[in-house]
């Protein structure tokens, strides 16, 4: 938001008032001055302004009418300014960015309102000249489901893609608490299949269906994991394969020790990063590495 | 000082009421405020027309008669001035009230706030209680969000520090076009001012938030260059792969599939970056394997050749 100086946003919320004023008759100082965020007293020193203003003339006939009775506003002759402001860039983006937040939230629940909604964002994006889009999230409205679940305690059927086993499996989730990290966003769930605590990351996951109520609330222990440290070097698109290994920071030298969960995840990454990752000492990664490409290589021979 | 607000509010009433374009000299003789010297109310005059336009309200400069050399006059045109959303239902009001609440107390609030005490101006009742909204998930916006939408509005260049491939960070200066979320990033489309070239940025790939520098109205959208880089973008290529049966589950679900023998499926894949595919083939290992383009195919082995030297 530009911050505007306090004359000026004055003059916003006077004209922004008297349309305000013009469809809500009777309406109570305090009630008006919560709406427009401000003290009982600063709007009404702006509606003794307002009452001051009106067309070029200035006399009685002319000026703009506002009537305090016993605590409550009424307005007469506003005809020039009856109109509410047109929407600023900022206010329609806002409006925009919000609708397709509340269709993915929504996907599922009231499938009456989507197309409604579809069509007040075309009519907003047309306002903006295309100028401001939001589209495909499903994670918002995965999101949206798992919440609801979290809040109603119940147990999720998923099918979850793991990535780096490249493996789609159905199981029955417990689910703990949203996480948000490296710019994901996480399930922390206990899982009944692996009968453990789990992270999930979001984008992976399809509800497949809402189950019992939770009888335990479960408790939250984090899942001890063997980790190993690997060093590798990062050449080329270094902005690519940091992003996807999850480093913040990559050193000049390219150099970086990097804590691994899962070889598989860390083979797979090195191949889909061919050739700018190369792992340094770890010698049985670097055999299996060469390996594993050799026969992706025989495949074309 | 509230002699300023008066003034403006009265200009702004003056302006939007007449239907011929007013001349400064009748501004002057019949809005009240404008008093003293006339080269002060000269002054006086500019700032406050910069004032409206700075609030979105467009003062329009014209003559009576174009065939004249009239003195040119003012005037405010009502369907400017007003809301663009006056035949809104009562389910799309309450759509557009839930909508502006998601982003209650968040870095968008104080717009949702004003954009909404327009749409209530309006009168229409709201079935707002018919249609329970519960928990909306707001997206992580970044900080740069709002002053990127400024910028958009306000044709103001935009400076920031970006990660550039080789995760260097380099100063840009950008005439911002466009704003949009995809996937779940955020992105800035714009002119990057020193290639002369249409970039899109990633708003997670900034050192530090953006800042606007210099006027508004530095630079106007160039449609030709943008409808370039639009088309060049939704340019797809397509690929034939093959899939080991029960494999490849990314790839499937972009392709159209085939048997191709018991052990292999044919996927044809359409595709915009050639760089994302090569990735998602090769994560894949021995499950994938390009069939044509040949280029592709070429590619993704020296690609292979190259790893197994670097791990010999």
């Amino acid at each position: 938001m530009p911050e505007f100086s306090a004359p000026l946003k004055e003059v916003a919320r006077m004209l922004d008032l008297v349309p305000y004023l013009s469809t809500h008759s009777f309406i109570s100082l305090k009630t008006l001055a919560a709406e427009f965020d401000v003290s009982e007293k600063e709007m009404a020193k702006e509606l003794t302004t307002l009452s001051m203003c009106g067309l070029p003339g200035y006399t009685p006939y002319e000026l703009i009418e506002v009537f305090f009775e016993s605590g409550f506003v009424t307005i007469n002759n506003h005809d020039p300014l009856d109109l509410p402001r047109a929407l600023s860039f900022t206010e329609i983006a806002t409006l925009l960015l919000g609708l397709e937040i509340l269709r993915y939230s929504l996907e599922g629940e009231h499938p009456g309102v989507s197309d409604e909604i579809r069509d007040l964002i075309e009519l907003l994006s047309n306002l903006s000249e295309g100028a401001v889009a939001a589209e495909s999230d499903s994670t918002i409205a995965t999101v949206a489901e798992i919440t609801r679940a979290i809040e109603k305690r119940v147990a999720l059927s998923i099918s979850y893609h793991s990535t780096s086993k490249d493996q789609v499996s159905q199981r029955d989730i417990e689910p703990l608490e949203i996480i948000t990290s490296e710019g994901h966003t996480y399930l922390s769930a206990y899982c009944r299949l692996a009968q453990s605590f789990r992270r999930f990351r979001v984008d992976r996951i399809s509800v497949l269906a809402s189950l019992d109520s939770l009888a335990h609330p479960a408790a939250h222990p984090e899942l001890p994991e063997e980790v190993v440290i690997v060093e590798l070097e990062v050449s080329g698109n270094r902005r690519a394969i940091s992003e996807e290994l999850g480093v913040k920071e990559l050193d000049p030298s390219g150099i970086v020790a990097l804590p691994v969960f899962s070889s598989d995840w860390l083979l797979r990454n090195v191949l889909a990063g061919a050739p700018d990752i190369q792992v340094l000492a770890d010698q049985p990664l670097r055999s299996e590495i060469g390996l594993t490409a050799r026969k992706v290589l025989a495949l074309y021979s | 000082m509230s002699q300023k607000s008066e003034r403006l509010v009265n200009l702004t009433i003056a302006l939007l009421a007449t239907k011929r374009y007013l001349t400064k000299a009748e501004i002057f003789k019949t809005v009240a405020g404008y008093d003293g010297e006339p080269e002060a109310r000269d002054r006086m005059f500019e700032r406050d027309k910069d004032d409206l336009r700075s609030l979105g309200i467009e003062i329009e400069l014209g003559s009576f008669d174009p065939l004249f050399e009239d003195e040119a006059g003012y005037r405010i045109k009502p369907e400017k001035y007003s809301l663009q959303l006056n035949q809104l239902s009562p389910t799309q009001l309450m759509l557009l009230s839930h909508a502006s609440l998601a982003w209650k107390k968040a870095l968008l609030g104080e717009s949702a706030h004003t954009a909404l005490r327009k749409l209530k101006a309006l009168g229409i009742e709201s079935d707002f209680e018919n249609l329970a909204v519960e928990n909306l998930v707001l997206p992580e916006a970044p900080a740069d969000v709002p002053i990127i939408l400024d910028a958009i509005s306000e044709k103001r260049l935009l400076a920031f520090e970006y990660y550039n491939a080789h995760s260097q960070t380099q100063s840009r200066s950008v005439a911002p076009y466009r704003l949009y979320r995809r996937s779940g990033y955020w992105y800035l489309l714009g002119l990057d001012v020193a290639k002369s070239e249409i970039r899109t940025f990633r708003l997670d790939r900034f050192a530090a938030t953006a800042s606007t520098s210099g006027p508004a109205g530095a630079f106007d959208v160039n449609q030709e260059l943008l409808s370039e880089h639009l088309a060049n973008q939704s340019l797809t290529s397509r690929a034939s792969i093959a899939i080991r049966k029960g494999r490849g589950n990314v790839l499937r679900a972009l392709a159209t599939i085939t048997e191709l023998d018991s052990d292999w499926d044919l996927c044809e894949v359409s595709y915009q970056d050639q760089d994302w595919l090569v990735r998602k083939i090769l994560w894949q290992c021995e499950d994938v394997k390009v069939i044509s383009p040949p280029e592709l195919q070429q590619l993704v082995i020296s690609k292979l050749q190259h790893l197994v030297a670097l791990h010999a």
